[in-house]
């Protein structure tokens, strides 16, 4: 097994810390930030959709 | 065994293969499914009159007056009170209205039918700007004019519209909406391009199909005036179109969106016949010379069938003008409509955006990427004054509230995760 | 009173005239204003809102400016703006540079199709799972956030295990490939050196050390502290060993980071002694192990650095070992010219290796200290805002962390807590360490060199203050201008953090 990040070199998506992600634009790191928030729906709730879109089982 | 995605990816081509064509018009009592003598059709989810704004209950005591079913104001909220009128949405007979949205027995309404599905759709005309029943008004000005949309708009329209169907088979309303969104429309609160094209189709079929063609100065005068006129045509395409792919199990697309004033309500897909419904959102928009923010009226009208088929604020990209309700740039236009990209489906095959090299618009709200990323759809719409009747009081850019996302996200998720 | 004036033949967009009429609406004195086209609804417009229109002979074509004002100079001044106005419109911004910001990792992905790497810095509860949908996404992962449960962990490491993919972290702070830097990471030069890191400082540290003695790092792989630990089972390290052991571009290979589980440091001696590749293990405070060539064991940051440079260039490493150790007199010498001392050490640090390192030095010359993150548990202090006798604190540590910014970033409470031991009459020496490079604060000796001046204001000369700066040259913040505000400061500032705390043991005295 091959980690080919280690040739291509990072193309990064930042999510959180936006200090780190104009760090990354300063290296010329390509870099996409994403403006990251909390899922509107409860922990429970988002762990069944998780399963639901992983291919949970479903009512036919 | 059912795929969420394999049935969104159904719901939304089902969608983008609807072919909306306008066939016809007719008087609502004999057209419209449902309609009866005492009927009422509002914008929006269910709502009674005791929970109504401003807008709405003027717009009802101004077609109870145009029916003369009461001779007041007065009368007229006593009639409304009474229980002998039936309220009903808009949506609930395939029909669509924009701001109060209110259809009435004898309204005339435009009839488009989804020719890939046969299913038809309903919406009456729109009245231009200022005193406008759909704004709330009831002043003799509004009656006398829909009474003259009745008698001289409607028939002319008509034997025009019946005369393209004759010859050409009907006026294909998704070309003119293509074709109006590389013009600078976003077709909810910029039609101008719709409407001059509109008129450019209807004007020759009318010179030939109607009896008097000395009316025709004044109704092609009325529509030229109203720049939002092909409006109510885009928002029925866009209902006949949606109606189609509702009902696709284990599809989690909204196929309704709508607000009366009140509350603001959707439908999914996947999720029969149930609205989720949560308060209305307070517009947050330019507001025009000699109005304040206290005269805003909760978010209201069908017209967000637009965002729903693709168009309006999520096509902001195509018309970047609009943006200037927000004291935005063209860039923010942009933006706008990339976030919409993440909350649907996919995109539209025919509705694109010359900016972003004709990539398709975003189609196809998913209520489980609005609940997980709390991106919620931007309109781009009018705001109307919480007094009956004072008219429009701005317009700008409005975020739907989540709340009832949410919940069609939970209900969804309840319908279909088996432990 | 009003004033309107036409402006025949003009033509303007609703809009930009509603927006005007806004700004106008500003002005001092200014009660009502209206910039409408003459059409008739206009006219009616105008009239309710309470401007005369009588006499106007505005067509369609014209503007038709309107305001209303407490005087004649209001007035004046009103329509100049609008005019001005009409022409430059005030609110159009410049276009914005272009970054959409997307809100989602699909919408990102959107953007930009080939990325390969997450970095994850959002608060732990929420971390574990955006991360799995990255690796879902078939994305790397580095993992800053900290406080992600270790069954999350294990679980993300596995399923990126299966997809060939690596998760660095949780609380992985350094990352560095090829040459670039992710997260806390200095701008050191490259070169063929590869880095297995389960400590973010330690790997700082060794890759700084590397750096001023002229070798180039090219990959630093951050673990995370839980990786080496048996229940993890050391999967990204191995898997990192692995990757570097069989890179034609690495010519050595260090690991470094506290002792790991005996099983795992077996796997990882084992893998590397076949490969046969010069191999450094900067096993922090571990137990003294014989090096067997081309692999060395060392057990402080320094000489890892030192031994693995040594490697890199063609150096005999003994010879760079015994030329550290020689430092140690002259370090003695500074303990002497600053001045020895009775009482107690307090150590205030922000990057967790360096404050495990500083204890360790410290034990070492028999000074046993006290930490809220201690290497042996009997000396945990109860409180970590109540040191005693002598205590290494790491600010870093997670009950200084929730809601609040990392120390790296943020020195406010480093700084109040160095005040704070000014006024301990048995606090001697106070011990810092000072991390440069991106991601840090762009002025920490500034802000550290205020606050040892204001304790001296307190001290007096009761305390001698020891330093040493995690950086390099080329580090955002000037090196240099750092160790001068230092210096100026009447901080001593060594060379390295094993040093600084060398430097700290001796001037205790006994």
């Amino acid at each position: 097994m091959s980690l080919r990040i280690l040739k291509e070199g990072p193309k990064v998506i930042n999510f959180g810390i936006e200090a780190f992600y104009e760090d990354q634009k300063k290296q010329g790191v390509p870099s996409v930030h994403v403006d990251w928030k909390p899922p509107m729906m409860n922990a429970s709730l988002m762990e069944k959709l998780r399963k639901l879109q992983q291919g949970g089982k479903k009512k036919i | 065994m059912i795929d969420i995605q394999e049935a969104n990816k159904k719901a939304l081509d089902i969608l983008l293969k609807g072919q909306p064509v306008l066939l016809d018009m007719g008087i609502a009592r004999d057209t419209v499914p449902g309609m009866t003598d005492r009927t009422i059709l509002h914008a929006g989810p269910p709502i009674k009159w005791e929970d109504m704004s401003g807008p709405m209950r003027g717009a009802v005591m101004g077609a109870c007056i145009y029916e003369g079913w009461a001779k007041t104001p007065e009368e007229a909220v006593d009639l409304a009170k009474s229980g002998e009128i039936t309220f009903d949405p808009c949506h609930h007979h395939h029909a669509v209205g924009p701001m109060a949205g209110v259809t009435s027995p004898s309204m005339p309404v435009f009839v488009v039918e989804n020719k890939t599905y046969g299913n038809k759709s309903y919406v009456n005309m729109n009245e231009g700007l200022g005193q406008v029943l759909r704004m709330g008004s009831f002043s003799q000005e509004t009656i006398d004019r829909l009474r003259w949309m009745e008698e001289v708009l409607y028939p002319n329209l008509r034997d025009g519209i019946r005369h393209i169907t004759k010859t050409l088979g009907g006026l294909d309303i998704k070309s003119i909406i293509a074709q109006a969104l590389h013009m600078g429309d976003e077709l909810h609160n910029r039609n101008k391009a719709g409407t001059s094209l509109f008129l450019r189709a209807i004007i020759p079929a009318m010179i030939e199909a109607v009896p008097d063609v000395r009316q025709l100065p004044e109704v092609i005068r009325f529509i030229d005036k109203n720049d939002h006129f092909f409006l109510n045509l885009a928002m029925a395409a866009g209902k006949c179109t949606l109606e189609a792919a509702h009902g696709v199990e284990g599809a989690s697309m909204v196929t309704t969106m709508a607000r009366n004033g009140t509350e603001f309500g959707i439908k999914v897909s996947g999720l029969g016949d149930q609205w989720f419904t949560c308060q209305a959102a307070l517009p947050d928009v330019l507001l025009f010379p000699g109005f304040t923010k206290d005269d805003v009226n909760r978010d209201i009208g069908d017209s967000a069938v637009m965002e729903t088929s693709g168009l309006g604020g999520f096509a902001l990209a195509a018309a970047p003008a609009i943006i200037q309700f927000v004291g935005g740039t063209a860039q923010d236009a942009a933006n706008y409509t990339m976030e919409m990209y993440e909350i649907t489906i996919g995109e539209n095959n025919i509705y694109t955006i010359p900016a972003f090299n004709f990539r398709g618009t975003p189609t196809g709200i998913d209520i489980l990427k609005v609940a997980e990323t709390g991106i919620t759809p931007v309109l781009d719409t009018g705001a109307a004054c919480k007094e009956a009747g004072r008219g429009q009081v701005g317009a700008g850019i409005v975020r739907m509230p989540l709340d009832a996302f949410a919940k069609a996200a939970e209900a969804f998720i309840e319908k279909y995760f088996e432990d | 009173m009003q004033r309107i004036e036409i402006i025949r033949s003009s033509y303007y967009d609703s809009v930009t005239l509603m927006l005007v009429a806004k700004e106008l609406n500003k002005l001092a004195g200014v009660t009502s204003s209206s910039l409408v086209m003459g059409t008739e609804a206009n006219y009616n417009i105008l009239a309710s809102g309470g401007f005369d229109v009588d006499g106007i002979d505005a067509t369609p074509n014209d503007l038709i400016i309107a305001v209303m004002g407490e005087d004649e100079s209001v007035l004046d001044g009103a329509l100049k703006t609008a005019k001005e106005y009409i022409a430059s419109p005030p609110w159009k911004k410049e276009m914005s540079a272009g970054d959409y910001r997307p809100k989602s990792l699909d919408g990102a992905l959107a953007v930009q199709k080939d990325s390969n790497i997450a970095v994850i810095s959002v608060a732990g509860r929420y971390a574990g799972d955006l991360a799995m949908d990255c690796i879902g996404k078939g994305l790397n992962v580095m993992l800053f956030s900290d406080n992600v449960p270790l069954e999350k962990e294990i679980e993300l490491k596995r399923t990126a295990s299966e997809k060939g993919l690596l998760v660095m972290g949780p609380d992985c702070g350094t990352v560095i490939i090829r040459g670039k830097a992710l997260g806390f990471a200095n701008a050191c030069p490259v070169g063929p050196v590869g880095i297995v890191a389960a400590a973010g400082t330690g790997l700082q540290e060794v890759h700084v050390q590397l750096a001023r003695r002229g070798v180039g790092t090219l990959h630093g792989i951050g673990t995370g502290g839980r990786d080496v630990k048996a229940e993890v089972g050391g999967i990204t390290t191995l898997t990192a060993v692995k990757e570097l052991l069989s890179d034609d571009e690495i010519e050595t290979l260090v690991v470094v980071g506290k002792p790991p589980a005996k099983e795992v440091e077996d796997k990882i001696l084992d893998l590397v002694k076949r490969s046969g590749k010069p191999s450094v293990f900067g096993f922090i405070g571990g137990q003294t192990r014989c090096d067997e060539p081309p692999v060395y064991i060392c057990s402080e940051l320094e000489e890892t650095a030192c031994v693995a440079a040594a490697l890199a260039k063609g150096e005999d490493p003994a010879m760079a070992r015994s030329d550290l150790k020689a430092k140690e007199q002259g370090l003695k010498n500074r303990a002497e010219e600053i001045g020895r001392r009775k009482g107690y050490i307090r150590g205030l640090f922000s990057g967790g290796t360096l404050c495990y390192e500083a204890q360790l030095v410290l034990a070492n010359h028999g000074i046993d200290t006290w930490s809220n993150a201690p290497f042996s548990k009997e000396k945990k202090l109860e409180n970590s805002l109540k040191p005693v006798a002598h205590s290494i604190i790491d600010y870093g540590e997670d009950e200084f962390t929730q809601g609040r910014l990392h120390p790296m970033m943020d020195l406010t409470f480093r700084c109040e807590r160095l005040l704070a031991e000014a006024s301990d009459p048995e606090v001697s020496v106070v011990l810092f360490d000072v991390v440069l490079g991106y991601g840090c604060n762009p002025d920490p000796a500034s802000l550290l060199a205020d606050a040892v001046t204001a304790s001296r204001g307190r001290s007096g000369d009761r305390i001698a203050y020891v330093a040493s700066i995690c950086g390099f040259d080329d580090d955002p913040q000037d090196f240099e201008k750092q160790k001068k505000i230092l210096e100026s400061a009447g901080v001593a500032v060594c060379e390295s953090n094993a040093q600084a705390s060398r430097l700290a043991a001796f001037l205790l005295a006994r």
